[in-house]
């Protein structure tokens, strides 16, 4: 038996594809429904694991804040001493943070630091990162570097204000005066939870801002000596300060990552759910107990079908089905996301940081997602619907004809 | 001469359980080539289940099956699927007929599973129906609307489809008789 039978059992397969609307169609849109689901948390969750690990990078070895009664205060300068005597520190340099508006309503994170200290590291955020214009030096006052995201949150305002270097944008600030700045610089950083909402401006300016006085700040940004264990410099820190929390680069990843995969989590059960419902209709559509494909089966067994060709038939149909559906869930799911922003899943993988601006929602297609998600739709559907069928196919065709 | 020989068949279902039935006590039967032989008897007197057995749609529990002297109940799965694709035909009751299936692919679906293209099959198969009239039913998409007996006529065509390429036919037909309307005695019994 040659290619022309493997073609007409494709043929009869297909056919019978088209020829049960109901049972195909209802198989094609749960996996639709449920492939677009994973897909899309899937790209956001890719996208934030890039992201956090393009912030980590970017960003200091450890971050020094203060805890009193488990809540996170300002840091007194003195601590800046005692922190850059630790052994392993190469550079620790304060850092005044917090979140503003425009006047829109949308969050924006300003940033202060000092920019000769932050500029002299290598790597360190927006040193060698800026699309357009330069970074600050210690002499800028009421200065900003602002993310691309601040960019085109103003050009889609209802002033369609362009913002490009030398452009003026007023901040409110934490008492409701509006204090103005002059941009220098737009960041291009491959992070965007770090710099897409992000207005870098020099200390001093950000404590007007936010409100922190001259004697504290946020946190403290510390770069470790070439070659030292971070972990033991974050135990020197903690054991010399004792109300500090000492975050080292790999325990603000883990706990950033942990978000975001415990939210997918929660999100990909969801999908689990209806990916176990699409099995069971396709383990009812062709098992033993639907009588229609049962008694098929028989028939073909009795006319003279192997069980290999009864197999081929119901993989072929499964196949499509499954083919179909994943590749229009991936599909809707690259338009839903990449396209439209990914409403409302966004806003429940990223929480907080989807005060992020519209666009800033950090996505990534990887060809072991779509992998991932081509064989999870795949095998279970090829499962549920080939195993009934080849047990009913290894039976004597008699009992599968007649139901005895 | 002898074409069908069963010497002392059983069949039983459900063994070892409290289901456990004798569909076919100790049948020994012969059947000679040429000749139109049927089986009567009263509703679960087995009359279906001994046409199973020597149309190798299941294999007896006791005895033996021999069809042109060569002993084909013991025969690998694969062997027996190769016969019944090649050396037997079964019109089945109405029932039988694959619902999504037209007339003319459910009468081309013997030969699905052979390299014949589709194409020519249901081109036979139009051929074949035309013949008796039904040119206007051929893709008809709702068989189960067929008459009782423009169904029979359908199932009996697939069986007379499979014919054309081989030697040998065995036609089998369970449950026909007086309640099977229209059926055409014009089986093929043998060829050649």
């Amino acid at each position: 038996m040659g290619a022309r039978k493997h073609s007409n059992l494709a043929s009869y397969a297909l056919g019978n594809v088209l020829k049960y609307r109901t049972k195909s169609a209802a198989i094609v849109i749960a996996l639709f429904i449920s492939t677009s689901i994973i897909c899309s948390v899937e790209f956001i969750r890719e996208g934030v694991v890039q992201d956090i690990s393009a912030s980590v990078d970017e960003g200091p070895d450890i971050v020094v804040q203060r805890l009193i009664g488990g809540r996170q205060v300002v840091v007194p300068n003195e601590w800046m001493a005692n922190v850059t005597d630790t052994q392993g520190v190469r550079l620790a340099t304060p850092r005044v943070w917090g979140y503003t508006d425009v006047g829109n309503g949308r969050l924006l994170t300003v940033m202060g630091i000092n920019s000769t200290e932050y500029g002299s590291v290598l790597g360190a955020a927006g040193t060698e990162t800026l699309d357009n214009g330069r970074f600050l030096d210690e002499s800028d006052t009421r200065k900003m570097v602002v993310g691309s995201g601040i960019v085109d949150m103003m050009a889609t305002s209802a002033l369609s204000i362009q913002i490009e270097v030398g452009s003026v944008l007023s901040l409110i600030s934490y008492n409701g005066e509006l204090v103005e700045f002059e941009v220098i610089g737009i960041f291009s950083s491959d992070s965007k939870i770090f710099s897409y909402d992000l207005i870098l401006t020099d200390i001093g300016s950000a404590r007007e801002v936010l409100g922190v006085d001259n004697s504290s700040c946020t946190d403290v940004a510390v770069w470790a000596e070439y070659g030292s264990d971070l972990n033991s410099v974050a135990f020197r820190l903690d054991t010399e300060i004792a109300d500090a929390r000492v975050l080292t680069r790999d325990a603000m990843s883990e706990t950033m990552l942990k978000t975001y995969g415990g939210r997918a989590g929660v999100v990909a059960l969801l999908w689990t759910v209806v990916l176990l419902a699409v099995v069971l209709l396709a383990f009812t559509a062709s098992s033993a107990g639907s009588e229609e494909a049962r008694r098929e089966v028989g028939l073909l067994k009795a006319l003279g079908f192997d069980t290999v060709d009864i197999l081929e038939i119901r993989m072929l149909e499964s196949l499509t089905l499954s083919l179909l559906g994943v590749s229009l869930g991936i599909s809707f799911a690259i338009v839903y996301s990449f396209v439209l922003g990914a409403p409302i899943i966004a806003g429940f993988l990223l929480g907080w940081n989807l005060l992020l601006l519209n666009g800033g929602i950090p996505l990534a297609v990887t060809v072991s997602t779509i992998f991932t998600v081509y064989v999870v739709g795949l095998v279970p559907i090829l499962v549920a619907s080939v195993i009934p069928s080849w047990r009913n196919a290894i039976t004597e065709p008699d009992i599968v004809l007649r139901g005895v | 001469m002898v074409l069908i020989r069963t010497e002392e068949v059983w069949k039983t279902y459900g063994v070892d359980t409290a289901r456990q039935v004798d569909a076919v006590r100790n049948v020994s039967v012969t059947i000679d080539k040429g000749t139109i032989t049927a089986f009567a008897g009263p509703s679960g007197s087995g009359k279906t289940t001994l046409l199973s057995l020597i149309g190798l749609l299941s294999r007896p529990s006791r005895g033996r099956v021999f069809l042109d002297e060569q002993e084909v109940s013991q025969y690998s799965e694969v062997y027996r699927t190769k016969m019944r694709r090649d050396e037997i035909g079964f019109i089945f009751q109405a029932q039988y007929l694959i619902p999504q299936l037209t007339a003319v692919e459910n009468v081309a679906l013997p030969k699905i599973c052979t390299d014949i293209s589709r194409d020519e099959a249901e081109e036979q198969a139009k051929v074949k129906l035309i013949e008796i009239g039904l040119e206007q039913r051929l893709e008809i998409k709702e068989i189960q609307k067929l008459s009782n007996a423009t169904k029979s006529e359908v199932l009996r065509i697939s069986m007379m489809i499979k014919k054309s390429q081989h030697k040998r036919r065995l036609p089998l037909i369970p449950k026909i008789g007086l309640r099977t309307p229209g059926i055409d005695w014009r089986i093929p019994t043998q060829e050649g």
